[in-house]
């Protein structure tokens, strides 16, 4: 599974940014702390190319439908492969 | 495929932990900073509250309503040294680099060396056409024929930023960009 790194990337940095400013503009830190202004943007953007990698988010469960669980019940040995044939069928 | 992604994943968190601690190394000239040097005094009486060059930090900042109107600002200021040809500024700190906000220069024969006034809060809104919230570092000198100074206080611009259209596209921006940070860990349809 992958999502898109590239997005996570851009949008990320942007991200960190913003938040920036939504900090600062609420008061919390002044518009010249470098912590907060270079650390968020560089932490979201790294943050942003591992979710984009990773992709965990909106995953669909498939136990359902996958090979691992299909396998035994397609491959499973139905009364005709079965050593006793189909004379064993009950009908 | 997995060896190559966990070997990128890797070189990304390598990346954020020298990002991180070159941030924190930048930090450290300002937690050393000083209010005031050179001598001089500087004072404003906001809401009852007298302000200094000592609302030097976040956590004591000078705190000026943007949600009121017709905010009067009394102001004091002296120099301990003598005053002729004296020039000055006030810059507001960016996080590279800084731009002026005020500058005066004059060359005082009569040698003042104190000042007071009382500042109309609403001819800073009107200068600016439009109103900011926040917290921002404000530093300055003054230089005169005997002496100079400087000094810088952290100043809070209270009320709500959504109330102003700086603090509207800020939050906006956000929220937008984190929901586009979000999607980027949806999985691809076929991937």
């Amino acid at each position: 599974m992958r999502g898109r790194p590239a997005v996570g990337a851009i949008f990320g940095l942007l991200f960190g940014l913003f938040l920036a400013l939504t900090i600062q503009q609420f008061g919390l830190r002044p518009l010249d702390d470098r912590l907060i202004f270079f650390g968020l943007p560089v932490l979201f953007f790294v943050l942003g190319i591992l979710l984009g990698l990773r992709a965990p988010l909106g995953r669909r469960k498939t136990a359902g439908t996958s090979p691992v669980t299909e396998t035994p019940a397609a491959s499973s040995p139905t009364s005709e492969d079965s050593p006793e044939g189909p004379a064993a069928r009950p009908d | 495929m997995k060896k190559n992604e966990f070997r990128q994943t890797r070189r990304l968190l390598r990346l954020g932990v020298a990002a991180g601690a070159v941030g924190v190394l930048t930090m450290l000239p300002l937690a050393a900073s000083a209010g005031v040097t050179g001598g001089c005094s500087a004072s404003a009486t906001i809401g009852g509250v007298t302000y200094t060059p000592g609302n030097d930090t976040p956590d004591n900042p000078v705190l000026v309503p943007a949600d009121q109107d017709g905010v009067e600002i009394p102001w004091t200021g002296s120099v301990p040294f003598e005053n002729k040809n004296h020039n000055g500024e006030l810059r507001l700190a960016l996080p590279i680099g800084s731009v002026q906000i005020a500058a005066w220069g004059h060359p005082n024969e009569g040698d003042d060396r104190a000042a007071s006034g009382t500042y109309a809060l609403d001819s800073f809104w009107e200068m600016l056409g439009f109103r900011i919230t926040g917290m921002y570092t404000v530093s300055g000198f003054h230089d005169a024929s005997g002496g100079s100074c400087t000094g810088f206080a952290v100043v809070k611009f209270t009320g709500s930023p959504l109330g102003t259209p700086v603090g509207i596209v800020v939050v906006a921006g956000a929220v937008v960009t984190g929901i586009m940070t979000l999607w980027a860990g949806v999985p691809k349809k076929g991937s």
